[in-house]
């Protein structure tokens, strides 16, 4: 290398200068690559305590160092214990880098500090990914004395601060329930913002150390990531096919899900070497009763479980933090609050088991069907046999014995199948044909029938048969062997925010509300005025100003006020 | 001999029982199976067979006797891509166009089968490696006969739009034997109609000569001509064609 070097009509010093900035160079853009292809989610909930039963708001941004990835992202956020046990697990729609949504507290859920955590699931497979954790109080509702609350050590990383913002408290009545408040924006602020969202609320004597910051942890990943997709308005449903007698995984099996509707979803997925398959299931929104069972001949001897879609982080030290007389009858106080706020408003909760599923498809799964019947239209006809001799023609229905077969008529060969027809009940696979047996006219809305060999993606099924019932349920799955009825947390349906930012109160309700005012705005203004009205709990407000950068940065602003 | 010769034919005649009866029991077996069999995914599938897009929904193709001409756009099988209404993006597929249905047929080759693609399904189709370009082909509502949907190759796509209606049909011809030696008195033969889609979705049909596509303008006869002589365009090429388009989209379509 000397000899190199000395060769040159450069200088040493410069060549070796020239050699290192290149190195660095090379290392800057290398851990520029990685720094861009790390993601990152920050959760901005509304408050940082809340009483058990309440619903949390919250914000959460994904930054991946480019916008092409963000929009129509999904977002999971989950609630865990300090040690790392999971309560409760929402998915929301981002809808460019940031997305809304609510987390129900449970009811139950003892006083305690708790952790909000977010992620996506792209970083499950990113070795390196951080969590960045939100820290939320929790008082149980029945609780009448809480002395002490479990506390964890935490060094909190702060955000940005943005010192440049001011805000004002407008003059008015001293101590009177409507206040006003300016924010004063820089221009570089407005500028820099992609979003900018606003929170008055009460500060809490016990959490308020959580709302400038979070706390960074690991994402600990006991195996290699299944599946680490990017879901954009879907939902990745992961589960495991094992044996009933050995429990050993299984592999190559055909698992199906579907859903009732009017027009019936329905997927597969062909399970891998460790008996792992997925379901990609998109704009499903609410709560959904999903149907998944093996498509096999010999049903009961696999079984199905799924996979909880929670990340895993390293649990907190904690103590046990005793409160002091302010901090006892701050909680005490928003305990008896939230008492008396159901008791004059009733609890209204947010309604989150209706199920939505959108298809752009105009047909379901089965194509267009070569015939449809509404037995209704026809004479009543006491069962199945009856109406696939009168009504249904091309379907062969046959009772010998004990045993049932159907067959289609096959427009393609011009034969009749020699396997039985994929069969559907209200959009759910059946396989075995007694089922529509005792069904007569009264209960058939309609058949669809494809005579044809239909394929949906590799799958085969020799012509289908699906009949429609006048009143669609599940409840017959539940007795079949081999299917697997889940209720399932979809997304989110969208929801606005229910705070109402003005006064909302009739003469001599009490109000107990502990957020007070949230907004957002895209376009950021030099000057902001917000008017909302305190509540009937006694304490200070906290303004808090978080500006999402288009810089893919958090900054805040973070003032209290006295409220005597 | 003689004798050797009687004992091989008994041999042989005892051989083709024994074959005979074992093929009977063997028919018998897989017809009785197949009776009884409910449900049999005829392939093994694999983990191949996974996606997290929405599946290919589509039919069983069945080709129909063609004595002379094709079924299809080309008869080679086509690499290609296909587009799903809700966007969801297939590549390197089998494709062939039949031209006769105006189906797109795709080979599965997970479960080896040639599938009719259901047609509400699909929303657009490209063949890869044509001899010029890619060959993108849409699918798009007709105005005029045949109605409904159809797939249209696209030349020139703005407000305006180019596109060819490929339509195989069968047509009379003199008689003539086809390959198995039967008289037939019908050929298969591919016709291109040309198009403009107007931004209005209405289709005019227009043939690759100056005076046809002059006649869909009427009132614009005069410039229309100025533009065309001006551009040195005799209307008589695809290449030609496409200019043209976008010189009438230009000057009388752009706001």
């Amino acid at each position: 290398m000397i000899a190199l070097i000395s060769g040159n009509k450069y200088p040493e010093p410069i060549l070796m200068n020239k050699k290192y900035s290149a190195i660095l160079l090379l290392f800057v853009f290398v851990m520029g690559l990685t720094t861009t292809a790390q993601e990152k989610v920050f959760l901005i909930p509304d408050r940082t305590s809340c009483v058990s039963g309440d619903t949390v708001w919250f914000t959460t941004a994904v930054f991946d160092g480019t916008r092409e990835n963000v929009a129509g992202n999904v977002v999971h956020v989950q609630l865990d214990k300090l040690d790392g046990k999971h309560i409760t697990r929402v998915n929301i729609v981002s809808n460019e880098i940031t997305g809304r949504g609510f987390l129900p507290v449970p009811d139950s859920l003892s006083s305690g500090t708790y952790v909000l955590k977010a992620f996506t699931n792209v970083q499950m497979a990113q070795t390196s990914a951080v969590v960045h954790q939100r820290l939320l109080t929790v008082y149980n509702r029945f609780d009448t004395e809480i002395s002490s609350l479990n506390y964890p050590e935490f060094s909190l990383q702060n955000f940005d601060q943005l010192n440049e913002i001011r805000i004002v408290k407008n003059k008015g009545v001293e101590g009177s329930k409507p206040v006003s408040f300016t924010i004063n924006i820089p221009e570089e602020i407005q500028n820099e913002a992609e979003e900018m969202i606003v929170t008055a609320r009460l500060a809490d004597v016990n959490s308020e150390a959580f709302s400038t910051g979070w706390v960074s942890a690991p994402l600990v990943q006991k195996e290699a990531a299944y599946m680490p997709f990017r879901e954009k308005n879907g939902l990745l449903i992961k589960g495991k096919i094992f044996s009933n007698q050995d429990g050993k995984e299984v592999q190559g099996a055909k698992i199906i899900l579907s859903i009732s509707d009017t027009l019936p979803y329905f997927d597969y997925c062909i399970s891998d070497s460790l008996g792992r398959f997925y379901f990609y299931l998109r704009n499903a929104y609410g709560i959904g009763d999903l149907i998944v069972q093996e498509l096999t001949e010999t049903p009961g001897l696999n079984s199905i479980e799924f996979y909880e879609n929670y990340i895993e982080t390293p649990a907190f030290v904690t103590s046990q933090k005793f409160m002091n007389n302010e901090e006892r009858s701050y909680a005490e106080d928003l305990i008896k609050a939230a008492y008396f706020d159901r008791f004059f408003k009733t609890y209204n909760k947010i309604s989150t088991d209706t199920f939505s599923i959108s298809t752009e498809f105009s047909y379901p799964f089965y194509g267009k069907p070569t015939a449809s019947f509404y037995p209704e239209e026809f004479i009543d006809l006491p069962d199945f046999q009856e109406i696939s001799r009168e009504i249904l023609r091309g379907v062969q229905y046959r009772e010998r014995k004990d045993e049932v077969t159907i067959r289609l008529f096959d427009h393609g060969t011009d034969n009749i199948f020699n396997d039985e027809p994929f069969k559907l009940l209200d959009g759910v696979p059946v396989f075995d044909p007694k089922i529509f047996s005792d069904m007569g006219t009264s209960r058939i809305k309609k058949v669809d029938a494809v005579f044809y060999k239909q394929y949906f993606g590799d799958l085969g099924f020799s012509g289908v048969l699906a009949v429609y019932t006048h009143q669609p349920s599940t409840t017959w799955v539940e007795n079949i062997e081999g299917v697997n009825l889940i209720r399932y947390q979809c997304l989110q349906p969208e929801s606005k925010w229910n705070f109402k930012n003005t006064s909302w109160r009739r003469t001599n309700t009490p109000d107990f509300k502990k957020v007070f005012f949230r907004k957002t705005w895209t376009e950021v203004s030099s000057s902001e005025t917000i008017n909302f009205d305190t509540s009937d709990i006694q304490g200070d407000i906290v303004v808090d100003v978080i500006v999402i950068s288009k810089q893919q940065n958090i900054l805040q602003h973070h003032k209290v006020f006295e409220n005597r | 001999m003689m004798y050797t010769k009687t004992y091989a034919k008994s041999v042989m005649a005892f051989n083709t029982k024994c074959v005979l009866a074992f093929v009977l029991f063997m028919l018998l077996v897989s017809v009785s199976w197949a009776q009884k069999n409910k449900f049999s995914p005829e392939i093994k599938l694999t983990t191949a067979s996974n996606t997290t897009n929405y599946k290919i929904p589509g039919k069983q193709f069945y080709p129909i006797y063609i004595p002379r001409g094709s079924q299809f756009y080309d008869d080679n099988w086509e690499t290609g891509s296909v587009v799903l209404i809700n966007g969801d993006v297939y590549t390197n597929l089998h494709l062939k166009y039949n031209t006769v249905d105006d189906e797109l047929i795709y080979l599965n080759t997970n479960n080896r089968r040639a599938i009719t693609i259901d047609k509400d399904a699909v929303s657009e189709f490209v063949f890869d490696k044509r001899v010029k370009a890619s060959q993108r082909f849409k699918k798009m509502e007709f105005d005029r006969i045949p109605k409904g949907d159809h797939y249209f190759e696209m030349l020139y796509e703005g407000r305006l739009q180019l596109v060819i209606f490929n339509r195989t049909m069968e047509e009379k011809t003199s008689p003539y034997k086809d390959r198995n030696g039967l008289l037939q008195v019908s050929d298969f033969v591919l016709r291109r109609n040309y198009y403009i889609c107007f931004p209005d979705m209405h289709f005019e049909k227009v043939k690759l000569k100056r005076g046809s596509l002059l006649a869909l303008f009427p009132d614009k006869k005069k410039e229309l001509r100025k533009l065309l002589r001006k551009d040195k365009n005799s209307f008589r090429t695809n290449e030609e064609a496409i200019r043209a388009t976008q010189l009438i989209e230009t000057n009388f379509f752009l706001e």
